[in-house]
């Protein structure tokens, strides 16, 4: 029996990244709050490092309809920040985005993919922003991609792109919601290369 | 006359949210891009007197952009929307001489009021 | 009737009438089966080739089936002459855009590995639903050797 891989980061690092995905988580609340004309909070950000198995606990239940948004991460540390809307929440932003009621899923325009995928964009570049004054590097977001799927298949595509050093993976993983609306998410940071942040 | 806008962004969204304001404030919006290319062939065609400029684009930048448009026509009068607020880019973008930048999600009243002072100071 | 859920990178094996289910994204499912027997295994593979060092023989494709192989003839007494596959899976899940980031397509290489490795292996593929851009609900039914497809707008039955 092999030993496990120690975690690549220590410690100090992982209370560093923690404090900087709180303050992210902040401003992504404050953002979405002005975005969606509703009170946004962050309930939840906790940076670990874990054991590869523990991210299927973390995964919503499978058979569920969401909208997963992902953006592509470049510059000082690369990877993907993937953001994940509930089947109710996603009708809520879009209710509330296009100003009509929106109660079915079943339909995808160009203009409500378009809706999920600024909400994407502007999270993201709300975290990243913060992360990169906080940690003093550059992260630059990519445009964002979305779709609408069981939860268990982008869990399942999304857990082969951790980097996986040995069996362990950085976990970073914000929760908020809007109390009056019913709109809440999380997201997920999923590095490329642990390496990469701990020269941060 | 109406002044002429040229739009770049590549969510349709937020083409559709820019061109309804500034359509309803006496804007005429002459074109939309979403991305650094088309927004530079469609500034040469259009001749617009103000740009607005996402950052992030698909596959590639609204730097580039906006390096292009001025390097092309110096009295280009652009003002950048995005969603990306890190210093380097924002200095960047000043550098390279936009005219204003606006953190995405953005007020209304920003957008026009910085329209209306970005053209009246030519 | 037992209904039993293959978790990602996992592989189970059973008899008829039970049922191995599993959810799809880019991740491939290799239902082996001898039809005679009514014995098979679902196998949920992540990555095509086997990591140095990682223990998990599961989660990749060319270290995955030849296990779920081995197990049908030792443990449950297949003779591999009797088997068969169908698979399912390798969605490309955010391919709606023209520039996808390359790396998402593990999919497709997913779906390259496993016909290889069965191929390498005389396990004739047939029924196969993979590709494309939708996640995969699939349930092997051990019963009649059918597998159960459900999409978010459709389903379908691969005989």
């Amino acid at each position: 029996m092999t030993q496990p891989i120690l975690p690549i980061l220590n410690e100090e690092q992982i209370r560093r990244l923690d404090t900087a995905a709180r303050l992210g988580a902040d401003k992504v609340a404050e953002s979405l709050s002005k975005w969606l004309r509703t009170k946004v909070v962050s309930n939840s950000a906790k940076t670990a490092i874990v054991h590869y198995s523990k991210l299927l606990e973390l995964s919503p239940s499978s058979e569920d309809l969401v909208t997963a948004i992902l953006i592509r991460v470049s510059g000082s540390i690369s990877g993907y920040m993937v953001f994940i809307f509930d089947e109710m929440s996603t009708k809520r932003i879009l209710t509330k985005i296009l100003r009509k009621n929106i109660d079915s899923l079943s339909e995808w325009d160009n203009l409500r993919r378009s809706v999920m995928e600024e909400t994407g964009n502007i999270i993201g570049a709300s975290f990243a922003n913060t992360l990169a004054m906080n940690l003093n590097c550059d992260i630059h977001p990519s445009s964002p991609v979305m779709a609408c799927d069981f939860a268990g298949a982008f869990w399942d595509t999304l857990l082969t792109q951790y980097a996986i050093e040995g069996e362990y993976a950085l976990s970073c993983q914000v929760t908020f919601n809007s109390p009056g609306d019913q709109i809440s998410g999380t997201f997920s940071i999923i590095p490329e290369d642990l390496k990469e942040w701990k020269e941060l | 006359m109406k002044k002429k806008v040229l739009i770049v962004d590549d969510a349709m969204l937020m083409r559709l949210m820019l061109r309804d304001i500034l359509e309803e404030h006496g804007f005429e919006v002459v074109g939309e891009a979403d991305d650094a290319d088309q927004a530079f062939e469609l500034y040469k065609e259009t001749n617009p007197d103000l740009v607005t400029m996402d950052i992030t684009l698909t596959s590639s930048s609204g730097i580039d952009a906006i390096s292009k448009i001025l390097s092309y026509d110096s009295d280009a009068r652009i003002i950048v929307i995005s969603a990306l607020e890190q210093r380097k880019v924002v200095m960047e973008a000043l550098r390279l001489g936009a005219k204003d930048f606006i953190i995405k999600p953005f007020e209304e009243e920003r957008v026009l009021s910085s329209a209306r002072d970005v053209l009246c100071y030519s | 009737m037992k209904i039993i859920n293959v978790g990602v990178g996992e592989l189970s094996v059973s008899a008829c009438p039970d049922v191995l289910k599993t959810i799809l994204g880019s991740c491939v499912g290799i239902a082996i089966y001898s039809p005679r027997d009514k014995i098979g295994g679902l196998l949920h593979i992540m990555l095509p080739r086997l990591n140095n060092g990682d223990m998990n023989r599961t989660k990749y494709a060319n270290s995955g089936i030849p296990e779920l192989i081995i197990t049908l003839e030792e443990k449950y007494r297949v003779n591999r002459f009797n088997m068969v596959a169908k698979i399912a899976g390798g969605a490309n899940m955010f391919s709606f855009k023209k520039t996808t980031s390359p790396v998402f397509d593990i999919g497709t290489n997913n779906i390259t590995a496993v016909k290889y490795c069965l191929g390498e292996l005389n396990i004739p593929i047939i029924g196969e639903d993979v590709g494309s851009n939708y996640g995969r609900r699939i349930e092997f039914h051990l019963e009649s050797g059918n597998m159960v497809i459900v999409g978010t707008d459709k389903r379908r039955l691969m005989r």
